[in-house]
């Protein structure tokens, strides 16, 4: 292959590429038109925003993992949506800020005390009035379905007995430790049996809710963020 | 009449001794005859009466002062008699009053007893209607005027000069007298006074003999009541003697008669004898003393009466004695005596009494210096019961006491006069009757007493009274005017007290039950009439009519004017209240304007004791902390007091705690700051999700109520009222309302909010109503709000009448599976419905028949039955009258175009009368026949009618490949064709035909369902070729037969006769878990369908002739003759299976069968009993395996050639080779199996937890393990936090720390290589790490 010849290939791979650069400037958005916020999706009227979106995924990166995708914690904050509006349609009683600040502290400790901490914030962008409101929220949610599903939750001693004689004393057989007797740790069962029924409960009702709302996912929020 | 009186003595005549003398004498007398004839003839003819009345009338003013009338003056001379007719003397009374006297006739007749000696004597004075008026003013004064001439003492006592002017007889006829003395006040009146007196001799002695009479005359004395009375009297007088030969006195009830002698009447000396009746009652009315004992008396006796000294001896005896008074009152009282009277004194010696029941005999002395008198007295034998009926009174009832027994009094009592200054002390005892009347208590008393008229009171010592069940120790003085008697009082039982004490709370109040024990320690003050208790009182296990107290205990002060029960305190098992009470009282009665007061404190004293004590019976339980502030009046109490009731169920509801402020009188209750928590029934304790809070006041008088309330989230499946069996609703209830108005009509508004409003399972939504009530109508507005605008309207809601109802309301994309669901139990409705529609109320609320509603739905879609429904045209419901009537409606969907009409009436005989018609997707079924699901296609024309209990369908049901499956049950329909054929109650099939299991069934029979779905009755036969049955679970069989399925939903059987080709045991069915199970014997599935739980067996089975058994790892030839019995879940197969030959794989090893037989001989369960025998080669030894035995205790037996020991055999089987050591892993041997448990169960707590949260945030697992309670211990006591995170499907991270130590952390890496295996990297707590690899293996 002669000079000319590799310079006319050189002229044929060139082009495609100036062609995509150019393709890729004048598809670029012009300087200053950089997203801020928007609308992702819509809830009975109210809208989940795209800095919701964001500040849940960097939360999720706080506490040590990914952030999930996008579609999956839109479904998240739709149901944080539903929780809220009933905990407060049912005036129920938000978290004290002791209660909040205690949450925070565990959470310090778990990411390796308070500078530790600080610079994980830092790092996955959020400040801290962003994670107590998270974290307040977590006990308010969790203190909200504990408060509507508890006094339905029924668990009587016949439950408590199969699931001793039956996952408890597997589960201890295959650690390979002596089941204790059923009395000494009937209170655990029971409340564990109460947890799996709120838990339940929940589900079902988070389930329900959510096929009575009308919800409309904004198309462009596919492209949102990462 | 001047000349002396000589009684007894003649004139002496006189003689003469010369003619001359005579003669002229004569003719002197002749003359003096003449003139004497003359004389008298004038006087008869009255020619000098006037001049004689003159003289007369003058001479009677000169005697008696007075101013002289006189009518008519007559003198006749030959009669010697002088008639005064109408004769008046005026004394000195006033005009126009009576005069002094007056005598209609007075008649004067004279007898000369001698001419010569001018002896002349009154023969008789005769007056004729004589009235007398005396009156004596209150100066002393009277109208008896002075005589005008002094009279001349004369100095011969009147007696002789009586005697001197004898009078033959005196005569006063038709008397009148009127004496009125003002100065004492003393009147004496009446006419018919009679008064004669004749002269005589007697004993040669002149004496009068009179008769007085007057037999009717009034007498008033002083302030005494005018009374009746009359008096007769005979008497005789004589120059020295006066004899009274009877006088009798009569009054209105009473008579005496007396007879006396006084003679000398120079030095008189009076001699006596009486008798007489004295009724007590002229004395009472005559001297008005109302207070005088009832009776008469019976006396009589004599006496004298000499120098100044009285002497007399008698009886008397008393009969009728009645007492009235109020202290004391008691009748029949008789006594009886013998007096002696004399030295100024009388003695009764032997005064005997019969009183009360019994009888007293003592001594009377009176000493008439000052009239006093002495009893000495013992009573013996009175009644108890007798002299406590006579003391009783209204202030006092005593007689209620119903004690009795024999009383003994040993008494002195003193008195003067009429009862003044009377005392009287002594002794009572009581003992016990021999014979009680029934109802009577047996009472014992020592008394001692002594008692003062003069001091008012009585003075008690040492004394004690005793019943079986009271005593009673007192001392100390009881007086009228002041009492200090100290009381202790022991009552073992209250109930022989309910009388008096009732008595005392008044004879109109109803009477109570009083029970129980009872000390009172204390005083009694005040006059007795009305006296004060005052003391300290303790009862216990005390009962008031319905109300009861364990312990009640006070000072206690009752009086007339009040009741105090101060420092008190009442117990009732743990409720107890502390109060100071006080009551006040008019004349021991509660009036309507009486004051009270009380404070009453109580600390989280149970309600059911303080129910129990006031007699309430509210289905309200708690501890009620408050204090309590009475005040007011009886009629108009007023009640405030803050209280708080805490662990509080009402009703049903659970409340943690209830408090506000409570004020209570006749006007108005009201509560304010009012504050209710509730935990739902069942709710774990110590929680308070509900809040109620406000203010609340009701008026009594125009009935009107005013609120300010606010509840939040109160769990609506605690209302009772609105919940129904077929429609449970639950959800939070939350409002706000204020208003004021009549209770029925209160104009208020306010907001309601239903959140989370549920029918049975379903969620409805959440709703919010705004409520606006005028007193006159109601609105309220509705909405949705979560989600909003599916549902608006309203309803109007008139106060009155019959309280008209309008509303309406609008729907849009609203879900109505849970109506659908719950009120039709319609269990085929998934997924999410919609609905459009108008709904429109009309009716009144108290006529409920006249309340209807009219539905226009114009989109209605559902999913039913796992498929899509959809209206074409608008439905249009009307529902009236119980009776819901579809106008029209047409659905369409897959397969499905079908119109509906007709009603269903829901009341009453709740006939129906149903069309439907056109195609229908048979998935529809589903939604009717739990269980069954279907798919196909169908025409129906079918009617439906009769009740809903029994409705009777005609028509047709076409269907064509269909299919059919039921449950558990393991054969399913396909390709089902034919015709279903309602008969009105039975459905028969027609040319029906289907494949199952590669095989084809056809079917015959019938169902009937006249009874009602629930009764129905099956009979089909089918015919089935090459069917593949899976029954039990991981068996196939491959059948021929024929088969009759009957019976009822309640009881089926399934019969026939089968041939069966092959039975195939599905991929993993491993014998080695058969071999290797526990002692279970073999089970069948278990199903939740009562249908095939009742399903009985009854089918031969036999194997064609080339039947084969066959699994992955196995396959036999065989031979079997079975008989399936039993039921769906207890199959019972009798009979053998023969394993021909054949192989199967073991544990890895593949063995040859050398024999095999398989006996089913248990008649009660399946429990096959197997011998078979299998060899293998393994390396180089061959091993026979023998299983034998009934399944569920099987026993295997190993041999090998070379033989081995058995657990080189196993090993050989199971590893491959001879020999091997295991260890066993165990893990954590360190760890208690408490601690170990606490582990597990918190991490799996926790797991839930975070499970939560996971689904809002996302993030994988995020928790904080709290360590239940009781389970922290001092290792583990702090949080922990664990992180983990999932990457990608295989690989896991997982970080955990104890908060409270920096230290303690974990970090474990798990990669899942296949389901049942994974690696785990581990770095623990203390820093080191371990690999292991996790097997799992789950055996079934």
């Amino acid at each position: 292959m002669g000079s000319q010849a590799k310079g006319q290939l050189r002229a044929f791979a060139l082009l495609p590429m100036t062609i995509g650069i150019l393709a890729m400037l004048m598809c670029r958005p012009a300087a200053g038109q950089q997203v801020v916020d928007r609308i992702v999706a819509r809830v009975e009227g109210d809208v989940l925003l795209l800095s919701d979106l964001r500040e849940l995924g960097q939360f999720q990166k706080l506490l040590g993992g990914e952030p999930e995708t996008e579609s999956k914690r839109l479904d998240e904050l739709i149901d944080q949506w539903i929780v809220e509006r009933e905990a407060q349609a049912a005036q129920f009683t938000p978290p004290s800020d002791a209660d909040v600040t205690s949450a925070v502290r565990q959470l310090e400790k778990s990411l390796g005390g308070t500078q530790a901490y600080q610079k994980r914030m830092g790092e996955v962008g959020l400040t801290s009035t962003a994670v107590r409101r998270l974290l307040g929220q977590e006990l308010f949610f969790n203190r909200y379905f504990d408060y509507k599903f508890r006094p339905a939750a029924q668990v009587d001693g016949d439950a408590e007995q199969k699931y001793y004689d039956g996952e408890f004393t597997k589960e201890m057989t295959a650690r390979g430790q002596k089941v204790p007797p059923i009395d000494s740790v009937r209170e655990q069962i029971h409340e564990l049996l109460v947890q799996q029924d709120i838990s339940a409960r929940a589900a079902q009702w988070l389930t329900e809710s959510r096929s009575r709302l009308k919800i409309e996912i904004v198309p462009e929020a596919a492209a949102g963020s990462k | 009449m001047t000349e002396k009186k000589q009684p007894g003595q003649k004139p002496k005549p006189k003689r003469s001794w010369t003619r001359r003398i005579f003669r002229a004498f004569l003719a002197l007398v002749a003359l003096l005859i003449l003139l004497a004839g003359a004389g008298v003839a004038v006087l008869e003819l009255g020619w000098f009466d006037g001049s004689m009345r003159n003289a007369v009338i003058k001479q009677i003013e000169q005697v008696t002062g007075g101013t002289v009338e006189l009518k008519r003056f007559h003198f006749a001379p030959l009669a010697l008699r002088v008639e005064l007719t109408g004769l008046t003397v005026h004394g000195r009374e006033p005009e126009g009053t009576p005069p002094l006297l007056h005598a209609d006739l007075l008649i004067v007749r004279i007898q000369v007893d001698s001419f010569w000696n001018k002896k002349v004597s009154l023969r008789e004075l005769r007056i004729l209607k004589p009235e007398v008026h005396i009156r004596f003013n209150a100066d002393g004064t009277s109208n008896v005027p002075p005589p005008r001439t002094p009279s001349v003492p004369s100095d011969r006592p009147l007696r002789v000069r009586l005697f001197e002017f004898a009078i033959h007889h005196l005569q006063l006829d038709d008397g009148t007298i009127l004496y009125n003395d003002v100065r004492v006040p003393l009147v004496a009146e009446g006419d018919n006074f009679n008064l004669s007196v004749d002269w005589g001799q007697a004993h040669s002695a002149p004496v009068y003999a009179g008769k007085l009479t007057w037999d009717r005359f009034t007498l008033v004395a002083g302030r005494n009541m005018p009374f009746a009375a009359g008096v007769s009297l005979r008497f005789a007088i004589s120059a020295d003697a006066f004899h009274v030969e009877q006088l009798q006195l009569k009054l209105p009830h009473s008579n005496f008669d007396v007879q006396a002698d006084i003679e000398p009447l120079a030095a008189p000396a009076l001699g006596f004898r009486w008798r007489g009746m004295l009724d007590f009652l002229d004395i009472k009315e005559i001297f008005r003393k109302p207070t005088m004992p009832g009776g008469k008396v019976d006396f009589g006796g004599s006496g004298t009466f000499k120098n100044g000294e009285w002497k007399a001896t008698g009886h008397y005896a008393a009969r009728e004695i009645n007492l009235p008074y109020d202290w004391f009152h008691s009748g029949g009282i008789t006594t009886r005596g013998d007096f002696q009277i004399a030295h100024n004194t009388m003695v009764v010696p032997n005064f005997e009494a019969t009183a009360l029941g019994g009888t007293m005999h003592g001594r009377v002395n009176l000493d008439f210096k000052g009239l006093l008198f002495r009893v000495e007295s013992h009573s013996t034998g009175m009644s108890v019961g007798t002299v406590l009926n006579a003391i009783a009174n209204k202030s006092l009832p005593v007689e209620t006491f119903h004690w009795d027994g024999a009383m003994s009094v040993d008494a002195l009592s003193t008195w003067a006069r009429d009862f003044k200054h009377f005392a009287s002390q002594g002794t009572t005892d009581w003992t016990a009757a021999a014979v009680l009347p029934p109802g009577k208590i047996p009472a014992t008393a020592h008394i001692e007493y002594d008692y003062s008229m003069d001091r008012n009171g009585v003075v008690l010592r040492a004394s004690r009274i005793e019943t079986p069940t009271t005593t009673i120790i007192f001392g100390g003085t009881l007086g009228g005017d002041d009492s200090a008697l100290d009381v202790g009082l022991t009552v073992n039982d209250m109930l022989p007290w309910d009388d008096f004490i009732n008595r005392l709370r008044g004879e109109d109040a109803a009477p109570e039950r009083i029970a129980g024990r009872a000390t009172w320690q204390g005083k009694l003050t005040g006059p007795l009439v009305n006296p004060t208790f005052a003391g300290h009182v303790h009862a216990f296990d005390a009962g008031y009519g319905t109300l009861y107290w364990d312990e009640a205990e006070g000072d206690l002060t009752y009086s007339s004017t009040g009741f105090q029960f101060a420092r008190a305190h009442a117990r009732r098992g743990n409720s107890v209240a502390q109060f100071d009470l006080s009551l006040e009282l008019e004349d021991w009665a509660y009036l309507e304007n009486a004051k009270w007061n009380m404070d009453a404190d109580v600390s989280r004293t149970p309600l059911d004791g303080l129910q129990q004590m006031f007699g309430l019976s509210f289905p309200v339980h708690g501890l009620l902390t408050g204090g309590f502030h009475g005040r007011g009046t009886h009629g108009d109490p007023q009640l405030t007091g803050v209280f708080e009731i805490a662990e509080l169920n009402a009703w049903g509801w659970s409340i943690d705690r209830a408090r506000g402020q409570l004020t209570l009188d006749h006007r108005e209750v009201r509560i304010a700051n009012g504050e209710l928590r509730v935990t739902p029934l069942g709710a774990a304790g110590g929680r308070a999700p509900s809040l109620l809070t406000g203010n609340i006041g009701f008026r009594f008088a125009d009935a009107n109520i005013n609120f300010d309330l606010t509840g939040a989230v109160i769990p609506i499946q605690a209302i009772h009222q609105i919940q129904t069996p077929r429609m449970p609703l639950s959800g939070d209830l939350s409002f706000q309302l204020h208003g004021s108005g009549p209770l029925l009509a209160p104009a208020a508004q306010g907001t309601v909010r239903l959140v989370d409003l549920r029918a049975g399972q379903d969620l409805f939504g959440s709703f919010e109503g705004k409520l606006d009530s005028d007193g006159k109508t109601a609105r309220v507005e509705l909405s949705s709000a979560l989600p909003a605008d599916r549902l608006r309207g309203h309803v109007e809601l008139a106060l009155s009448g019959d309280m008209p109802i309008f509303g309406e309301l609008d729907v849009k994309d609203m879900d109505p599976d849970p109506l659908i669901r719950a009120g039709l139990h319609l269990e085929g409705i998934t997924g999410s419905s919609s609905m459009d529609g108008h709904f429109k109320l009309t009716g009144a609320l108290l006529k409920q028949d006249s309340i209807s509603m009219d539905v226009n739905l114009t989109h209605l879609a559902m999913d039913y039955a796992f498929m899509k429904l959809e209206n074409k045209d608008p439905i249009q419901i009307t529902y009236r009258k119980n009776e819901v009537r579809i106008e029209h409606a047409n659905l369409t969907g897959s397969n499905t175009d079908f119109h509906i009409s007709g009603f269903a009436r829901f009341a009453g005989d709740r006939t129906l009368g149903l069309k439907l018609a056109g195609a229908v997707d048979l998935r529809l079924l589903a939604g009717f026949v739990p269980r069954l699901k279907t798919s196909g296609a169908a025409n129906v024309n079918a009617s439906i009618e009769g009740t809903l209990a029994a409705p009777r369908i005609n028509g047709r049901l076409e269907v064509v490949k269909a299919s059919a499956n039921y449950d558990d049950f393991p054969a399913g329909l396909s390709n089902v064709t034919g015709a279903f054929v309602f008969d009105a109650s039975r459905l028969t099939f027609e040319n029906v035909r289907a494949e199952t299991g590669g095989g084809e069934l056809v079917f015959g029979g019938s169902v009937s369902y006249g009874d009602g779905f629930s009764a129905m009755r099956y009979d089909i036969t089918t015919r089935a070729s090459n069917v593949r049955i899976r029954y039990p679970v991981g068996m196939s069989w491959l059948t021929s037969g024929s088969l009759r399925f009957s019976g009822s939903t309640q009881a089926a059987t399934l019969s026939g006769s089968v041939t069966v080709h092959r039975l195939l045991l599905a991929q993993g069915f491993d014998l080695a878990a058969l071999l290797v199970s526990n002692s279970q014997a073999v089970r069948a599935p278990t199903t939740s369908s009562p249908f095939l739980r009742n399903l009985q067996f009854d089918i031969q089975a036999k194997s064609s002739p080339d039947a084969r058994v066959e699994w992955s790892s196995a396959s036999f030839e065989s031979e079997a003759d079975l008989r399936v019995r039993g039921t769906w879940e207890n199959p019972i197969l009798l009979g053998r299976i023969s394993l021909l030959n054949g192989e199967l794989s073991f544990a890895g090893n593949r063995y040859r069968l050398s024999r095999g037989d398989i006996d089913f001989t248990n008649p009660f369960r399946l429990d096959p009993v197997l011998n078979v025998q299998a060899t293998t080669t393994v390396q180089q030894y061959e091993v026979t395996l023998d299983i034998s035995g009934p399944a569920s205790r099987l026993a295997m037996s190993y041999r090998s050639d070379p033989p081995l020991p058995t657990t080189d055999i196993i090993n050989l089987l199971a590893l491959g080779q001879a020999t091997e050591s295991t260890a066993y892993r165990g893990s954590t041997a360190a760890q208690t199996p408490q601690s170990g448990a606490t582990s597990l169960l918190s991490e799996a707590i926790s797991s839930q937890l975070g499970g939560r949260l996971e689904k809002l945030f996302g993030i994988t697992r995020f928790r904080v393990d709290p360590f239940l309670a009781g389970t922290t211990n001092a290792q583990n006591g702090a949080a922990r936090v664990t992180i983990e995170e999932r990457v990608g499907n295989h690989l896991a991270v997982t970080y955990a720390t104890n908060v409270a130590g920096a230290q303690e952390e974990v970090v474990q890496v798990e990669y899942i290589v296949r389901p049942d295996i994974s690696i785990v990297a581990l770095r623990d707590f203390n820093g080191t790490f371990s690999l292991d690899v996790v097997f799992k293996k789950r055996f079934k």
